[in-house]
């Protein structure tokens, strides 16, 4: 199947700002599911783009902007062809554990092993697991027990966005009992990591059906996680819509956490303060791509960003949550 | 080719050392005529006052004003201030400046902020004073003499003279503001001495301590080096060099110090005269802070984009 | 008790080392195996200018001359003078204490510390061993990381150390010289041998400090220093310049190289105001550098001007607040997407300090065995790592006679001296160690060798280690100096400036020395 995805950012400043120096992980990445058809990025005021690939082989688009300006807009625009994944087993070998502590294994996800930013445990997680059984479903096997944690993870936390920030450690989703998809995504890598179970951040697209009971805004990036099996590689799963990551799970960039891979990020030079608008659209489509029509922003998804005083300029940065 | 922010830092270690100086000055004049109580030394002591920028409430005696002017750290124009901001700048530019030129001021800074330095002020504040003089000469000295007289020299010349002609607008609207000068010999003389300019006066008027000479010499002279003139003349020239190919049209620091110096080069003296010097001096004053602008605009916090090489 | 022993100088006033330390209460164990230390009575320390007889060594023998010829009194007058012309430079750092800041110059001893030609040359194959190695290591952890997967070194020790930058995963990096230039500190054990104690990769500091006490031994021993035949240490300027300059690539023929500080307050600020203005390069602030389309400029009074090099005393975490830490102000943002494009050069290369790290540090032998096939030439100090729990053990059990070090820490912070420390802050380490133990390293406690040195008048020997400084561009170059630091306190063994530190001279000598015990002229 074709996607068309469009993704808007904008930032807005109510005094002029110069220098501004951003990193962008918004190019889908392709691999054996999903195929990056086209990709057009435009920013405004414009400004060069170069990439790199980080480490964890993501393309990051990066650019700055020197002369003052009062607001910054990014127009992501993909076209992804997607096949769905062969369906996961039932069930694996309960000596699929013992793979798992292999020193291959350790060796080869090292990185997705152990605790990072907000995927660490914390107390609320672990009274979050004795409450919901989480530490008994080590007794099955590990596929299973990780598509049971996704269940359990949807059941014990609510959607809604505005409880949680991007830079909210997951202890407030926690305790709030509500989230968006990052915080899911977050508690989720830490449980499995905690259980030796390799597991990275994903982040990407939806295409969301809400009649098919998705929660995830249709209007914003989406996160989820993936997590690898000796048996089976990696495989995903979306603890924000409680499924499998299948065809609808475009993925962009896959890192640590959201930390490593946040859509947009970036630094800039002035007093001001920022609003941040974001909106993205996720179509169907089974011809090449049309001309681009418009799109509405969605509400400010940072109300007031964070000031913070520098001895010479004042230097901000900012990011978009996932939801 | 130097980096802007060390400009910056070179032109105000001029503007610095020139204040410490002139100020030492003032105090080392003060404390000789107010050794008699004329109405000279009052006089005297309200120059100063005046000149100095120290507050005009306080009613300190002599002394207590030259200590005060000479010490406190918290105004930016007292002596040792001045020399603290001055070395804490070229500190920062100290790859910069060749040692001979750094260790003068950085001797100097240790000696009158060391701990005998409020003791030996106390002990003789006269001699204490006029070896700061001397001892900004042997810097000077020793800038001229070691450090090439490229772009870093310029921004400091230029500091020096910008400050130069601030602070004499500032000592002569103290003397010259609302009546025609000081009435008194003795005061004349000591607003001289203030303008390091009895011997230079001398040789050019004689010993005819005329109010109008005085503000003739001080404004106008084209050789002393502590006339308002001279100053803008030296402002001129260095930015002139500074400016290095562009048009005066299109750099505004240079169009600025071109328009002062020719302001007091093609002076209508007879006007000076018959009206007083007030709004030439105001005129003066606005001009070189606008210079001041000018400079940090063009030289130091310009516009990235603006300057991108092609 | 000065005045005594000013008194009785010369006769008695230069003893020899040994006697003063049968004198301290202190203990001081030796490198040992740790079973048998516990029993071994504690051996006199190598002193530099008299061997074990009480002898003077015979390259020590032109310069005991001289100062005994010289006597207490121009002794004295020469160190003040010195101190007054260190002051005067403003060879100096900040003291920040209460309200005031205050500037203090680096203790600084008049009698240079002297290494024969031979010593010397064992020093110098040690050093550029270890350095081709270290350097090795770190394209490899940056690279395909053999190492780890050969299970030469564990992987959670490397991977999880902070100063680990996954940013420089395949990066490209000239000559594989990510460490340009390095300050290995050095110990000498009781027998006279060298030992390396710690590597500092990141950005060492100190070489101003060797050239200034050159400059003020020269002019203190004029005639020694002719005579006995020393090394110059004045080239390494411009041996840094070459170093720098070649680590950018013939597609620009006259590269622009900076020093970036991170600013007036730091430090070592002295040191890199001196060297841009020794090599003749701008010194730079974060705020004087932008970065625009992956090309760094910085700003001049003619508008902006392109950098090739940078020269940085600024720490990774703070070269750009755009890939490392975000409140940074010091660097500047996209600098680092500049240097992965290849259009700027960093030295050194962000995450070199993965390999000075203290745990790593035990490893180095076996790195040097790995990628060189080679034994280490200078030996290493044995290192108990706490995070394996049977050596954690060990090191609880003799905290008394052990040096405990944080592995994230330097300058002689966090850092225990057992046979020196009271019950209470044993104690308080052994929590910190049980609480955090891949956290620490312990070493048993090592003997400094002693030198003489003029303290309040008097000779008296005190602790000492070197300091040499090592160039990596496209060749390594090591030296022939170095930065000997003095631990100024009576029986002290921390000689970091930090912590009531001094330095003095270091004469390398060459081949040619005059033949051992030739009279003074």
């Amino acid at each position: 199947m074709l996607f068309d995805i469009r993704h808007v950012t904008e930032y807005a400043y109510d005094e002029p700002v110069r220098e501004s120096v951003m990193e962008l992980w918004m190019q889908p990445r392709s691999g054996q599911r999903h195929r990056l058809i086209s990709f057009e990025l435009d920013v405004d005021p414009p400004a060069q783009i170069l990439s790199y690939a980080d480490s964890f082989g993501n393309s990051v688009k990066h650019f700055d902007v020197p002369f003052p300006h009062r607001r910054l807009s990014i127009t992501a625009h993909s076209v992804v062809e997607a096949h769905a994944p062969s369906p996961q087993p039932q069930a694996l070998g309960m000596d699929e554990w013992a793979g798992l502590s292999s020193d291959q294994t350790k060796g080869d996800c090292w990185d997705f092993l152990r605790p990072h930013g907000f995927a660490a445990p914390t107390e609320a997680l672990e009274a979050f697991c004795r409450e919901r059984g989480v530490h008994e479903l080590k007794s099955l096997d590990p596929l299973a027990a990780v598509r049971e944690l996704n269940a359990v993870i949807y059941r014990g936390i609510g959607y809604q966005s505005g409880v949680t920030a991007a830079d909210s450690p997951i202890d407030e989703a926690l305790l709030a009992g509500r989230g968006v998809c990052q915080d899911f995504a977050h508690i989720m890598l830490a449980i499995c990591r905690g259980w030796g179970v390799p597991a990275r951040y994903v982040s990407g697209y939806l295409a969301t059906r809400q009649d098919e009971g998705d929660r995830s805004d249709p209007l914003a990036t989406h996160a989820w996680v993936e997590v690898f099996l000796p048996s089976t590689r990696w495989v995903g799963f979306d603890p924000t819509n409680n499924t499998a990551a299948g065809e609808r799970h475009i993925p962009v960039a896959i890192g640590r956490d959201y930390s490593d891979v946040p859509p947009s990020r970036g630094v800039f030079k002035g007093d001001a303060e920022s609003q941040l608008f974001v909106g993205v659209s996720v179509r169907p489509t089974s011809v090449a791509p049309e001309e681009p029509e418009f799109l509405k922003l969605g509400a400010p998804a940072i109300a007031a960003a964070r000031r913070r005083a520098t001895s010479h300029a004042l230097m901000d940065q900012h990011y978009q949550q996932q939801q | 080719m130097m980096l802007a922010r060390v400009a910056d830092s070179l032109y105000w270690i001029g503007r610095y050392v020139e204040r410490a100086e002139h100020h030492a000055r003032l105090l080392g004049v003060m404390l000789n005529v107010t050794v008699d109580r004329s109405e000279a030394a009052a006089q005297a002591a309200r120059i100063v006052q005046a000149a100095t920028g120290a507050p005009q409430e306080s009613h300190l005696s002599p002394v207590g004003l030259a200590h005060a002017v000479t010490f406190d750290r918290e105004a930016s124009a007292s002596v040792v201030a001045s020399l603290a901001l001055a070395r804490e700048n070229a500190r920062q530019v100290r790859d910069q400046i060749t040692s001979e030129t750094w260790e003068r001021l950085n001797l100097l800074y240790l000696r009158v902020t060391g701990a005998r330095a409020v003791q030996a002020f106390a002990e003789d504040s006269p001699s204490f004073l006029s070896e700061v003089v001397a001892d900004l000469h042997l810097f000077r000295g020793a800038a001229d003499a070691t450090m090439s007289h490229g772009e870093g020299w310029r921004f400091m010349q230029t500091g020096v003279h910008l400050e130069r002609a601030l602070l004499l607008v500032r000592l002569l609207k103290a003397c010259f503001g609302a009546v025609d000068g000081p009435e008194d010999p003795l005061s004349r003389i000591s607003l001289l001495r203030m303008a390091c300019a009895v011997e230079p006066y001398l040789r050019a008027y004689t010993a005819d301590l005329n109010a109008r000479f005085i503000l003739e010499f001080l404004l106008f002279d084209e050789d002393f080096p502590r006339s308002i003139r001279h100053a803008t003349t030296q402002i001129h020239q260095h930015v002139a060099h500074l400016a290095r190919g562009r048009d005066a049209g299109q750099c505004a620091p240079l169009r600025l110090a071109g328009r002062l110096n020719a302001r007091l080069v093609y002076v209508d003296m007879a006007a000076i005269a018959d009206g007083g010097a007030a709004d030439l001096l105001s005129e003066v004053e606005r001009e070189c802070r606008e210079i001041h602008q000018a400079m940090h605009d063009t030289f130091v916090a310009y516009p990235l984009e603006m300057r991108l090489p092609a | 008790m000065v005045a005594n022993r000013t008194a009785s100088w010369p006769h008695l006033g230069l003893r020899a080392a040994g006697s003063t330390v049968r004198e301290s209460p202190l203990s001081l164990s030796t490198i040992d195996p740790p079973a048998r230390q516990v029993a071994a009575p504690a051996a006199a320390p190598y002193d530099e200018m008299f061997d074990a007889a009480g002898a003077t060594r015979p390259h020590y023998a032109l310069l005991h001359g001289r100062i005994e010829e010289l006597g207490p009194d121009a002794l004295a007058e020469r160190q003040r003078t010195l101190e007054r012309s260190f002051l005067l430079q403003g060879i100096t750092f900040t003291v920040y204490g209460g309200d005031s800041a205050t500037e203090r110059i680096i203790p600084t001893d008049l009698f240079p510390r002297i290494i024969p030609a031979d010593e010397w040359a064992r020093v110098e194959a040690g050093l550029t061993q270890r350095l081709r190695a270290l350097n090795m290591f770190l394209a490899d952890l940056y690279g395909s990381q053999r190492i780890l997967s050969d299970g030469i070194i564990p992987r959670d020790l490397v991977l999880s150390a902070p100063s680990y930058r996954r940013e420089m995963q395949h990066l490209f990096v000239p000559h594989q010289a990510y460490v340009n230039v390095c300050g290995s500190d050095l110990i000498r054990g009781p027998a006279g041998e060298f030992f390396v104690l710690e590597d500092n990769l990141r950005v060492p500091s100190g070489v101003s400090y060797m050239l200034a006490n050159r400059d003020a031994s020269r002019r203190t021993f004029p005639d020694v220093f002719r005579q006995v035949g020393v090394r110059p240490v004045e080239r390494y300027p411009d041996l840094l310049l070459a170093t720098l300059k070649s680590m950018v690539g013939d597609w620009r023929p006259q590269p622009q190289v900076v020093v970036l500080t991170p600013g007036v307050y730091n430090s070592a600020y002295y040191e890199h105001a001196y060297l841009a203005r020794l090599m003749g390069v701008p010194l730079v602030e974060g705020r004087d550098l932008a970065v625009h389309d992956d090309l760094v400029y910085m700003r001049t009074t003619e508008g902006l001007r392109r950098v090739d090099v940078i020269y940085r005393r600024v720490d990774d975490d703070f070269i750009d607040p755009l890939s490392f830490r975000r409140d940074s102000s010091l660097g500047v943002a996209g600098l680092f997407n500049a240097y992965r494009s290849g259009k700027v050069v960093i030295c050194n290369a962000p995450g070199t300090g993965v390999a000075d790290d203290k745990a790593v540090y035990a490893y180095v032998p076996s790195i040097i065995r790995y990628y060189l096939g080679q034994d280490a030439i200078l030996p290493t100090v044995q290192t108990y790592l706490c995070r394996n729990p049977s050596e954690l053990d060990h090191v609880l059990a003799n905290l008394d006679s052990l040096v405990v070090k944080a592995v994230g820490a330097s300058g002689g912070y966090g850092m225990l001296v057992g046979p020196h420390a009271s019950l209470a802050e044993r104690s308080a380490f052994a929590e910190a160690l049980k609480a955090n133990p891949e956290n620490y390293i312990a070493q048993p406690t090592i003997q400094l060798s002693t030198a003489p040195c003029l303290v309040e008048g008097a000779i008296e020997p005190r602790h000492v280690d070197l300091r040499p400084f090592i160039l990596c561009g496209e060749e390594i170059v090591v030296t022939a100096g170095a930065l000997t630091r003095v631990a100024l306190r009576r029986g002290s063994l921390v000689v970091n400036s930090s912590q009531g530190g001094g330095s003095k001279d270091t004469w390398v000598l060459d081949d040619s020395t005059p033949a051992p015990g030739a009279p003074p002229p």
